[in-house]
């Protein structure tokens, strides 16, 4: 398996090969082949975003504002030539910038947006969403905290990078959620919201030139106390649009979690307001990442069905939780309990097996997504913004005669042990039948 | 003969036994280091041997493996500046209590004003928020935040926030002894003093350490001859404050000037009480033998 991971303190790129099995906390597990830090730049100019872009470029958004484009090759490692029958044999990568667009961060906004803010920090802008645009696989679409939309046009052949058109819309934002639902759709659909900031959904025209809003959700009625529920939704995914001919009515579907534990389902031919709300946790306490578990997912999350029903999720909280639930809000489970330290900062899904995490524990984990056993756990030695997977292929352990020898007992013990249980048998048919007899 | 061997029904002729038979042990054994210790005196290397070999297993040298102790920092220290000052700009600290604190908060506080270096206490008052207070500080170049959190009358807990990005730590107090009460104390001086950070080894027991790192100026008046110790130990934090001199060449002497308090963290939240980095669970006490620090 071959991990790239985004390490914060460093700034850089870690590549990490290992096998299923790992765990760098216990010494008598199986340990990472391989670990190297690549295109450090310190902290300042960390990676918050990394996408992958066919099989030899992959995209980083860094805190300063700047998107790099990286084009990497694989190389077989140096190896002794005594210890080539010893030891594993794999390809590492080399990693090299060709192209980076800078400038795409706009500071005074969110400096002026932080008054109003519950967020505690000296504010920072920062990249929410970097994807291909399903449309168009050559382009990329990228959002800040400050509501900078742009899309950027990547040329993987001339190895180049270039700004196309960049939009603003209302700051600030905690997400943007691209629709992929439709093959046929030529606009480019997408969601958005934050704090104070109400679910939007906004439509860009096929060239990129006009951006105009669709849709905009309503805050739910005021509680108990007659007090407005506050407004900070966090993640948003899409689902298939509903059933039925709704004839010049906008007609999307998707669920929401906030920051205040709400579960919310969409309907947007039923109106502006959720058709359901339910708090997931019993104090409020605040939800940060949402990724479907179905087997049925686009490239960009969403789910391919237009029921609510059968539908599982994981989230997480801002403190080490994260947890599955069903499509009623129902909590199936929890995932690296009591493993897990830190808060869980990136949580994603790969090609419906593994689910990885990493966040400020600093250790990147990988679980099987159908068992949510723990694959493989590695500390990175720094905190972790993102994780991809190049590749899953195991590496080849080179066996030892020892190790050989070892198996073979172990196998003719096994043999004995049929043998015993056959003789155990027998016996105990024997003496049914003579208690039968008596 | 053991306790149980003695088979005599008479229960204060058994327990004179007993007794006979342990102070012969006692003795037996005294006699026996008396002599090793005269053996030991006249072949220096003797003792050196015993010690090398007799090393008893402690809950400390037991403990789990963990993969961060003795790593280097990812990225150096560089990367750590950004968190917490790197020695340019001396500490600045606010401290205050919790809303409405009681009378244990204020005495606490004038304790830690004798210890914390260029430090302002603020009496809190109704309706500021932390993110005004935190504002607050930042706009007058403070580097830090130290809440003293009371409860029921008694201090229970430290709260240090580093400005202005952070990281909270939550602490626990506990085994607070005032100066009064410690035997033979001095009375310390103004001075800055030296620092001593004892066995901060994970990479979380380091971000531990650096905090008293930055909270201490990192020019000490030697001539104060003064010393604040904060000894990591199971994840307890003892902190205790020193005056030494040195006599001759050999021996030094140590004055307590006090107060004692322990520490232990219970959570580390990045930015101002944003994310959780780590936080205490009760389940982690369970293990015995794994610490965190």
């Amino acid at each position: 398996m071959r991990l790239l991971i985004a390490c914060d303190e460093s700034g850089g790129l870690k590549e990490i090969i290992c096998n299923k099995g790992t765990d760098t906390s216990d010494q008598r597990a199986l340990q990472p082949f391989h670990n190297e830090l690549h295109l450090a730049e310190g902290f300042n100019n960390r990676i918050q975003k990394m996408l992958l872009i066919g099989s030899s470029h992959s995209l980083l958004a860094r805190a300063n504002g700047s998107l790099q484009l990286v084009r990497f090759d694989q190389e077989r490692r140096n190896v002794d030539e005594d210890d080539v029958t010893k030891q594993p044999q794999f390809d590492v990568t080399n990693f090299k910038i060709v192209s980076s667009v800078e400038g795409l961060f706009d500071e005074q906004q969110i400096i002026d947006l932080h008054k109003r803010s519950q967020k505690r920090s000296k504010p920072r802008d920062g990249f929410v969403s970097l994807c291909t645009i399903p449309t168009k696989a050559t382009h990329v679409f990228s959002a800040t905290k400050s509501g900078c939309i742009h899309i950027i046009e990547v040329n993987v052949e001339e190895d180049s990078l270039k700004t196309v058109q960049s939009h603003k819309v209302k700051a600030p934002l905690e997400f943007t959620q691209i629709y992929d639902l439709d093959e046929q759709m030529k606009n480019l659909v997408f969601a958005y919201g934050g704090e104070e900031n109400l679910v939007k959904l906004a439509d860009l025209s096929a060239d990129f030139s006009t951006l105009k809003q669709l849709w905009e959700a309503k805050n739910v009625k005021n509680d108990r106390l007659d007090l407005k529920v506050p407004i900070w939704p966090m993640e948003l995914k899409f689902l298939k649009p509903a059933d039925g001919s709704f004839e010049n009515k906008i007609n999307y579907q998707f669920i929401t979690i906030s920051r205040f534990s709400h579960y919310r389902k969409y309907q947007t031919i039923h109106g502006r307001k959720p058709i359901s709300s339910k708090a997931l946790l019993k104090k409020g306490e605040s939800l940060a990442l949402l990724k479907f578990t179905n087997a049925e997912l686009t490239p960009l999350g969403n789910l391919e069905k237009n029921e609510f029903e059968p539908l599982n999720f994981v989230t997480t909280d801002l403190r080490k939780n994260v947890m599955v639930f069903d499509s009623e809000g129902n909590l199936q489970g929890k995932i690296g309990n009591g493993d897990i330290t830190g808060c869980v900062t990136f949580l994603d899904t790969y090609k419906h097996r593994y689910l990885l995490t990493g966040g400020l524990d600093r250790y990147a984990r990988v679980y099987q997504l159908e068992n949510k056993k723990l694959l493989c756990k590695c500390f990175t030695g720094g905190k972790i913004s993102c994780l991809l997977i190049l590749d899953d292929k195991e590496v080849e352990i080179p066996q030892t005669e020892e190790i050989s020898k070892k198996k073979k007992a172990r196998k003719l013990t096994q043999e004995e042990h049929l043998a015993d249980d056959e003789e155990l048998w027998s016996k105990l048919d024997r003496k049914v039948k003579r208690s039968k007899k008596e | 003969m053991a306790a149980e061997e003695i088979r005599i029904k008479n229960k204060m002729k058994r327990q004179q036994l007993f007794a006979e038979l342990k102070d012969q042990k006692n003795k037996e054994r005294h006699k026996m280091r008396r002599q090793r210790a005269k053996e030991e005196r006249e072949n220096p290397e003797m003792k050196e041997q015993r010690m090398k070999e007799n090393v008893p297993n402690t809950i400390d040298n037991m403990r789990v493996y963990d993969e961060t102790i003795n790593q280097d920092a990812e990225g150096g220290d560089e990367d750590f500046a950004s968190f917490f000052n790197n020695g340019n700009e001396p500490p600045k600290i606010l401290l205050t209590t919790n809303v409405n604190a009681k009378k244990a908060a204020y005495e606490f506080a004038n304790v830690l004003i004798e210890i914390l270096p260029n430090v302002t206490f603020v009496k809190r008052k109704f309706g500021y928020k932390l993110k005004e207070i935190a504002e607050f500080c930042n706009n007058r170049n403070y580097t830090d935040l130290v809440i003293i959190n009371e409860d029921k009358k008694k201090v229970t807990g430290l709260t240090f926030i580093h400005l202005p990005e952070g990281p909270t730590f939550y602490f626990k107090i506990s085994s607070y002894v005032e100066v009064k009460k410690i035997v033979g104390h001095g009375r310390p001086t103004s001075h800055i003093p030296e620092l001593i950070l004892n066995n901060f080894q994970t990479t979380l027991g380091k971000t531990v350490g650096r905090l008293f790192q930055s909270i201490f100026p990192k020019n000490p008046d030697f001539e104060g001859r003064q010393v604040i110790t904060l000894h990591n130990q199971r994840d307890y934090i003892f902190f205790r404050r020193h005056r030494y001199v040195f006599r001759n060449e050999e021996k030094v002497g140590l004055q307590e000037l006090g107060p004692q308090f322990t520490m232990k963290l219970q959570r580390l939240q990045r930015g101002i009480k944003e994310e959780t980095e780590w936080e205490h669970a009760p389940e982690m006490d369970k293990e015995k033998k794994k610490f965190y620090l």
